[in-house]
């Protein structure tokens, strides 16, 4: 894993770009706010803000994470440049990494469950679909116990709520 | 009159429908607290959106029930496994282990779930007590008051939750108030973040958001190649012995339910810091310290009984000024609004039997969850060996299911999983969610109180330096600033070679 140093440095810098988008978006809020038809020409009233105070607050709170993160303490790298390779020397790693592979795997069965099957096929058949395609990917025993669980939970989380609670699924 | 309302509460709570509702969720909260990696907030996240379709009355029996369950189901794992089910069961793991091991495994789970129903009776003392003196202490509030006290509410949670680095804790705040400003603003209906996306013109609903964000990094969590743990064996309950046991140390539960409501009262402080902080307060107590951690009863009374307490602490805050004590708590205050309660300094004139309803169901919850951890306890060995692989693919099912629910609509569900890989983002750097959720719950009532102030004050933020109450919380939010930038600490410093 990176150390927690170099992932303060990542996390920071990431979270300095957002805090100055929000800000930026904050002052769009308050222009488009103080055209017709709201005419909100007063900052102090605008809806834009709080949005305003919160980017800037994120980027004065991630400039000083990002300045604890450069501080020398043992084992950890310092200067942004230093922090820099590191990440490079980590990137690499990743793919040898079995417990992020399987992570990452697994987040992209539950993408394809959420964004493609239940949006395209009816609930009970995305779900089977799903169940058993993690089961089966996660190893999580011989292949007729995998489809004798899938279609138990699939069939138990249909009565349970389709039948007992009348709830309307997708 | 408060006698007619607990007659009331006890009437509907006792009819068949909704005590089967209660034994049935306390029981379902009971298996989640058991199961490592399954949180009370996951249990009621899932829940609120389940019973979105019931009757009020039992929707709310039903919460309380799995919040009640899950909380205390936790120390089994802990006992067993030397897992905590619940982060809120952490200290209760020093010393329920050791005694599991020692071959009294029973009489660990009975003392733990002894203190544990002990803890949540005794909270709901405070609850009856505490939250009239709350509410006429909030009917002071103003806008300027109700901006500081959620700005106040994000900073301590994020302090307190940060382990150590309060600037993660703080960012987590912020950008959960960011998450809130999403949608069209409340005051002018002006559209904020929402790049023409209709969906997002309604603002970002709460339950996804918690569901992801809390339910979302355990499942992903679970597919990792790690090897099993071993279980320990469940020996008898000793209920005589273990009775005694409470019974000796019954000052250190009473000591122990102080310290939880106490911390349960602090905005987004969660049960674990009850737990652990009771723990610390009866070590620091004893005369025999170097037994903690050995397997001491009274440390296994002393976490239980805090954290449990913190159940009536975090609802307290909830009910009198709309902010929650704690993650599981700003769940059940989302499921509060979406059954059509306004928690907040109004809610004892509008609706001036909840209190009271919610103090009988706490009652009823922690008698049924101790009778229920006792039965349920000859099976959590089994529990504890159901192959988490199997498990969270169905779990997930669930989740999707319940963040579907709240609007029967599929953005929700993917609102959740984008929330879910924030959540997993903030576990891998360290960064707490507790002051996420807080900030989300938190971003309407900040932004619309601190405009509504400035409109009523033309623009002047001189008016919030004259109020006794803004005065005191700024004076408390400097300091907390300053004492995490090390302020106070180097002027101590300073101070001592002076003093030399």
């Amino acid at each position: 894993m990176l150390p927690p140093r170099n992932r303060d440095f990542v996390f920071s810098a990431a979270l300095v770009a957002l805090g100055v988008y929000a800000t930026c978006e904050g002052f769009a809020v308050y222009e488009r706010a103080a055209a017709p038809p709201f005419k909100i020409e007063a900052m102090s009233v605008s809806p834009g803000l709080f949005p305003i105070i919160l980017g800037i607050v994120l980027v004065i709170l991630s400039v000083l994470l990002l300045i604890k993160s450069l501080i020398p303490e043992e084992g950890g790298s310092l200067a942004p440049g230093e922090q820099l390779a590191a990440l490079a020397a980590w990137l690499p790693t990743l793919f040898r990494n079995r417990d992020l592979i399987n992570m990452g795997i697994g987040v992209a069965i539950m993408g394809v469950y959420v964004f493609g099957l239940v949006k395209n096929l009816p609930y009970w058949a995305a779900s089977l679909i799903f169940v058993l395609g993690m089961l089966l990917f996660l190893r999580a025993g011989p292949w007729w116990k995998v489809i004798v669980i899938s279609l138990a939970s699939v069939g138990g989380v249909l009565l349970l709520f389709q039948v007992v609670f009348r709830a309307a699924l997708p | 009159m408060a006698w007619q309302y607990i007659g009331e509460a006890m009437g509907v709570a006792l009819q068949p429908y909704n005590l089967l509702v209660l034994v049935l969720s306390t029981g379902v909260g009971l298996v989640m607290g058991i199961l490592p990696g399954l949180s009370a907030t996951m249990a009621i996240a899932l829940l609120t959106g389940i019973t979105f379709n019931f009757p009020t009355q039992s929707a709310l029996i039903s919460l309380i029930g799995v919040y009640v369950g899950a909380i205390s189901g936790g120390c089994q794992a802990a006992i067993l496994l030397n897992i905590p089910g619940t982060p809120a069961s952490a200290a209760t793991a020093l010393d329920g282990f050791p005694l599991a091991r020692r071959g009294e495994g029973g009489l660990a789970i009975f003392i733990a779930t002894s203190a544990s129903c002990l803890g949540t009776l005794l909270s709901v003392i405070f609850v009856l007590t505490l939250t009239p003196l709350l509410t006429a202490f909030a009917l002071k509030f103003a806008s300027w008051e109700f901006f500081l006290l959620s700005i106040f509410g994000i900073l301590i949670c994020g302090t307190l939750t940060a382990q150590g680095n309060a600037i993660k804790g703080w960012i987590s705040g912020v950008l959960g108030l960011l998450v809130a400003q999403v949608g069209l603003d409340s005051v002018d209906t002006v559209a904020r973040f929402t790049y023409g996306n209709v969906n997002l013109m309604a603002t970002i609903q709460l339950i996804p958001v918690m569901i992801g964000l809390f339910g979302f990094p355990e499942i992903v969590k679970a597919f990792k190649v790690s090897g099993s743990e071993e279980v320990m064996s469940l020996s008898k309950f000793e209920m005589t012995k273990g009775l005694c046991l409470v019974g000796r140390h019954i000052l250190a539960v009473i000591r122990s339910a102080f310290i939880g409501v106490g911390v349960g009262i602090i905005p987004g402080v969660g049960e674990d810091v009850g737990g652990w902080l009771s723990y610390w307060a009866s070590k620091a107590r004893s005369k025999l310290p170097e037994s903690f951690g050995t397997g001491n009863p009274l440390g296994i009374i002393s976490a239980e009984t805090g954290n449990n307490a913190c159940i009536g602490g975090a609802i307290i805050p909830i009910m009198s000024l709309a902010v929650p004590g704690s993650a599981p708590a700003a769940v059940l205050l989302a499921a509060f609004f979406m059954h059509g309660y306004r928690p907040g300094p109004l809610l004892l004139t509008e609706s001036p039997g909840f209190v009271y309803s919610i103090s009988v169901y706490l009652v009823l919850a922690s008698i049924a969850m101790w009778a229920l951890a006792l039965l349920v306890a000859k099976g959590t060995v089994r529990i504890l060996r159901v192959n988490k692989k199997i498990l969270m693919p169905i779990i997930f099912m669930l989740c999707v299911i319940g963040s579907y629910l709240i609007n029967y609509n599929m953005f929700d569900v993917k609102v959740m999983f984008v929330f879910g890989l924030v959540g997993l983002a903030m576990t891998a750097v360290k960064v707490p969610a507790a002051p996420f959720l807080l900030g989300v719950i938190l971003g309407p009532m900040a932004d619309s109180n601190l405009r509504r102030a400035l409109r009523l004050y033309d623009g002047s933020f001189a008016t919030m330096f004259q109020r006794p109450i803004c005065v005191f919380f700024l004076i408390v939010i400097a300091c907390m600033i300053l004492s995490q930038m090390g302020v106070f600490r180097r002027l101590r410093k300073k101070k001592a070679p002076e003093a030399a």
